[in-house]
């Protein structure tokens, strides 16, 4: 019985193959290989419930493709590449959840040859990634000037983003930083810069527009993350500057001329100092820890016009904090010495189950992205541990990051593409310590829209829901120029 | 002779008219553009005007086309004329003012060319619904408008107004009741706009909703003319038929009337408008037309703008003559040779250019990509695509070059190009088979080398240093110098070129020349203690400037005679 429902099983995608449209597959040859596929998806663990890991096979004109379950279902597809139904490969994640999803892979050369490749193994956790989607900004990798920006969500169950805030709904030079509390679409802040300028908070429907920037405060607040309470947003303040190279391989370095770490207190509009994040040093990157009760930031020695960049090297601190009075520790604990490893670390992310802390490490620099060295590393926060990440790193650069809300899944940037835009890639998490092969962000035709993608994308983060923002509300409150000036906390 | 007109107007007098449209736009051909103009309200009008530029690449045929799309318009509005004022004999010269007003109306360079296509296709659907059946006329303006809206946008508003006379003359609807069809119409125009603001154009800006997406370069500017140009259109169609052109030195008076408009709106406009200097010149930089920039720059002192200036140091730096020749020219400081990026597309596009051609790739690619960005409407453009391609290709990024040059390929008259650089892509070793190219990937710097403003001097010394054959970067070191009034380092620099040999003179350069005799003299030096190389000619007129200076310094012919145009002059007045 078993045989027969064996020989039914392996003759179906053969019967379903004869009955597509496409060129039929005959004197097809096999090879002891896996397909050349774009994007590598050979062994990545995949969350349930996901958009179709569809691919390109590379020289191919035609494919067939047949995604079978280790536990059930099986799902095919036919065309120019891999294109599976939505639903359908959504279906059979699911069933498989924590176990495999084997691909098996028939495609036609431009010579006329029928190949059969060995298959690819695709792993689903059963670990779920209950997130409607990703938050990022989309920018061309650019240098001083950006036109067509926007910030955007992606629905990860499908292939759709939406706009969140345009190039095209607002009259503003620059916007960036779309950041929620723990991936709580009701609880988010953007800022918009330019002529008509400010911080969108959005809070249970509630929106207000801040000007961060006070007297005695260097800059507007900058690279933020919000306390679990929702109440305070640590900030650093970064005067920033850009050189640029001229040999080939280097492109640009961005650099701090000066920068603060505080706390906002955003229901009193109230800022929060101290003097041991607004030092003579540059305190950058500040996150809460998951319980709240301490904050992580980076610090370095400032920077001397004298001296080379490559001597800015970050070290990881951190300092209590104290959620019901709002106010910051006396001390500052340093928790990884990086500059006396010759290394910089940047984008400290704690998972939000308090047990790891996820960070970017390069060779120096505040700002990654244009590190080709710039690797992705973890603390475990328990034993002080850590270790780079190679199963997710790549040879070029590695840079933002975030953990999902059950702290299994992260979402970073990375330009192992092409060395210049930086694509979102995500990795599981399995708890005890190792990540899985990391997967692209899945698109319905991955070679063609990446190719034809010309943006980057920036500061990805997980959302639970789709993000609701009235526009055309936020953009006359901004062109009103009506915005609460913070004031100092006592 | 309107066709003429307007030929002779874009095609000769004003070619970079024409570019200035073409480069800053990217029209490909494929499903794919076309369904993302049809995307949002006005697409297709754009779309169309779009594919319309793209000919404006050949500066004749891109005035035969424009001069043919004008004409259509006048005939359009002409045929609609008679049609409403029920009369086959009006004559076609009112009808010609509509073109006219589009010609002085486009001297604003943001006046984009969808615009008046936008009108065509508003004109035309009004001569297509004349053909629709009485019965069928309410309802078919149901379906129509909201669907006009959507392809054309606010010119709309041209096809309502006409539309209902249509209905007046063509079914003897009475007057009233095509006054009320007409703000129906207009309300069911403003309930499209408020939908689509509501559902697929949620962010866009009203501006964009309301009065088309790309019919003005400029975000948040709606022109008034744009509105006359739109009421131009329907008056001319509603009221030509009211003119007395019967008498009998109407049309005459008419067409006198007619060339002084073109004269005064257009020559003259075009003329007197400085900023046609900056899109003349740079014009040519596209073209590589060196001597025209020269000699541009060279009769127009009083257009001098910071782009020409900058424009005018690289055309003279490709002939070899900068050292020669670039204080016949007014300049500034540093920025006049290198110009400083100011978020505007013209600041740094002559130095992008610039950059290319010294080998500094990634400065090259650094300006392309701001210039491109500030590009009004946020088009983008195919002579920037054109040059980040061959700059990632040089760089041997070879997968972000095909980011660029697809586009290209999709493209009339870049495809060849973009084929050229896939063939590259394909097999490197092509690289080299271009001579620019191949010279560039010699030049180019591989070390770590930081891009510092301050000490551009020395980077282009380095660069020299690195390839003797990069005789440009050399002249920019010594005349940055001589800019930046930092003569030490000029007399430090300056043996480097080997008595001028190695930047290709047979004599020392006149400004060098001049720099030299200027430092002896500053050091109490006399015309004795000159060496040999400084020629009898530079010795005497630098006698007759050092006397004129203690006479009178601010005589005639210190300020606009020949020694204006020196050195000398140029560092006494920085001091």
């Amino acid at each position: 019985m078993k045989n027969i429902k064996n020989l039914i099983l392996s003759a179906l995608p053969l019967a379903l193959l004869m009955s597509c449209g496409g060129p039929k597959p005959g004197n097809v040859a096999e090879r002891n290989m896996l397909p050349p596929v774009f994007p590598d998806i050979d062994s990545i663990t995949i969350p349930a419930d996901i958009a179709p890991i569809n691919f390109n096979v590379d020289g191919a004109t035609y494919v067939y493709a047949t995604a079978r379950g280790s536990v059930s279902g099986q799902i095919e597809c036919d065309g120019e590449w891999a294109d599976f139904d939505i639903d359908q490969w959504r279906q059979l994640t699911r069933d498989n959840a924590g176990g495999c999803i084997s691909v098996d892979v028939t495609a036609l050369d431009s010579a006329g040859q029928w190949s059969k490749y060995q298959p690819i193994h695709i792993f689903v956790s059963d670990d779920p990634m209950p997130e409607f989607g990703v938050t990022y900004r989309r920018i061309r990798p650019g240098y001083e000037t950006f036109s067509d920006i926007g910030i955007y969500q992606r629905d990860l169950h499908s292939f759709e983003e939406l706009p969140i805030i345009t190039y095209r709904s607002i009259q503003t030079d620059c916007m960036n930083c779309h950041v929620a509390n723990r991936c709580d679409a009701n609880c988010f802040q953007i800022h918009v810069r330019g002529n008509h300028f400010g911080t969108i908070f959005q809070k249970d429907g509630r929106r207000e527009l801040m000007n961060t920037k006070h007297d005695s405060t260097i800059a507007n607040c900058m690279y933020a993350y919000w306390h679990p309470t929702g109440k305070y947003v640590a900030y650093s303040l970064n005067l920033v500057h850009q050189s640029f190279w001229e040999n080939p391989t280097k492109n640009i370095e961005v650099y701090d001329l000066a920068s603060d770490a505080l706390v906002l207190d955003v229901e009193n509009h109230e800022l929060i100092l101290s003097p041991l994040l607004k030092t003579k040093d540059f305190e950058s990157y500040p996150v809460f820890s998951a319980d709240g009760n301490y904050i992580y930031f980076c610090t370095s020695k400032p920077y001397v016009e004298q001296n080379l960049l490559d001597s800015m090297r970050y070290d990881l601190c951190g300092v209590a904090f104290d959620p019901v009075a709002g106010r910051i520790g006396d001390h500052v604990d340093t928790i990884i010495a990086a500059s006396k490893m010759g290394k910089s670390i940047t984008h400290p992310r704690p998972s939000y189950d308090g047990k790891y802390l996820l960070y970017s490490i390069a060779d120096y620099s505040v700002f990654p992205i244009h590190h080709r060295e710039a690797e992705l590393a973890i603390m475990d926060l328990q034993t002080g541990e850590q270790r780079i990440l190679d199963e997710v790193n790549s040879p070029s650069a590695e840079s933002f990051h975030n953990w999902n809300t059950t702290s299994r899944w992260i979402v970073f940037s990375s330009r192992r593409y092409n060395n210049n835009n930086n694509l979102l890639y995500f990795a599981h998490w399995d708890g005890n310590g190792h990540a899985g092969k990391p997967f692209m962000l899945p698109q319905r035709n991955p070679r063609d829209y990446y190719h034809k993608m010309m943006h980057s994308y920036n500061v990805p983060d997980f959302t639970l829901q789709k993000v609701d923002l009235d526009i055309r509300a936020v953009a006359s409150e901004i062109n009103d120029n009506k915005l609460i000036q913070v004031g100092l906390k006592k | 002779m309107f066709f003429a007109v307007a030929f002779v107007t874009y095609g000769l007098m004003h070619p970079e008219w024409l570019n200035f449209h073409e480069q800053f736009q990217l029209f490909q051909f494929g499903s794919e553009y076309l369904l993302e103009h049809l995307g949002y309200a006005s697409g297709l009008a754009i779309y169309i005007g779009e594919f319309v530029v793209q000919f404006f690449y050949l500066p004749l045929l891109g005035a035969a086309v424009w001069a043919a799309v004008l004409v259509a318009l006048g005939l359009l509005i002409h045929r609609l004329s008679c049609r409403i004022s029920e009369r086959r004999d009006l004559p076609v010269l009112p009808a010609l003012l509509m073109p006219l007003l589009i010609m002085i109306y486009q001297v604003d360079e943001h006046a984009m060319a969808a615009y008046p296509v936008s009108i065509i296709l508003a004109l035309l659907a009004a001569w297509g619904y004349s053909s629709v059946r009485p019965a069928w006329r309410v309802y078919a303006n149901i379906v129509i408008i909201p669907l006009l809206y959507w392809l054309l946008g606010y010119t709309v508003l041209v096809y309502i107004p006409v539309a209902a006379a249509l209905d007046h003359v063509d079914h003897k609807v009475s007057i009233r009741a095509s006054v009320v069809r007409g703000v129906v119409g207009v309300m069911l125009y403003v309930v499209s706009a408020l939908v689509v603001s509501r559902t697929v154009m949620l962010h866009y800006i009203y501006r964009d909703i309301f009065f088309g997406y790309d019919y003005y370069r400029l975000r948040m500017v709606v022109p008034v003319m744009q509105h006359v140009v739109a009421l131009a259109a329907v008056l001319l169609v509603l009221l030509s038929g009211l003119m007395p052109l019967s008498k009998k030195l109407a049309k005459p008076v008419l067409a006198v009337a007619m060339v002084a408009a073109w004269y005064l709106g257009c020559v003259r406009a075009f003329a007197s408008d400085v900023w046609y200097a900056t899109i003349y010149v740079d014009y040519q930089v596209g073209k590589e037309n060196w001597d025209k920039v020269i000699e541009y720059c060279d009769k127009n002192p009083d257009k001098t703008t910071y782009y020409t200036v900058n424009a005018v140091n690289l055309a003279l730096a490709m002939k070899g003559q900068l050292a020669e020749r670039m204080f016949q020219f007014p300049q500034q400081d540093q920025t006049s040779l290198i110009g400083n990026f100011q978020n505007e597309v013209y600041s740094a596009l002559a130095t992008a250019e610039a950059y290319y051609h010294l080998g500094l790739v990634n400065s090259s690619l650094r300006l392309f990509f701001d210039s491109q960005e500030c590009v009004k409407d946020y088009s983008k453009t195919a002579r920037c695509y054109r040059r980040m391609a061959e700059l990632f290709m040089i760089n041997g990024n070879y997968e972000v070059a095909a980011k660029y040059s697809d586009p290209l390929a999709r493209t009339l008259f870049y495809s060849d190009f973009a084929h050229k650089l896939e063939a590259c892509y394909a097999d490197p070793s092509k690289i080299m088979q271009d001579p620019k190219w191949a010279q560039i990937k010699r030049f180019r710097i591989n070390d770590n080398v930081m891009h510092n403003t301050l000490h551009l001097n020395n980077l282009f010394t380095g660069l020299y240093q690195m390839n003797n054959d990069n005789r440009m970067a050399l002249e920019y070191a010594l005349c940055l110098d001589l800019l930046n009034g930092d003569l030490d380092h000029f007399l430090k620099r300056f043996p480097l070129t080997q008595g001028g040999r190695t930047t290709g003179f047979v004599d020392i350069p006149r400004a060098y020349q001049e720099a030299i005799t200027y430092v002896i003299y500053k050091r109490g030096g006399s015309v004795w203690d000159l060496p040999p190389y400084i020629s009898p000619v530079v010795q005497q007129d630098f006698n007759r400037f050092v006397t004129l200076m203690s006479q009178n310094p601010n005589c005639e012919e210190l300020r606009t005679g020949y020694l204006a145009k020196t050195y000398w002059r140029y560092v006494v007045s920085s001091n």
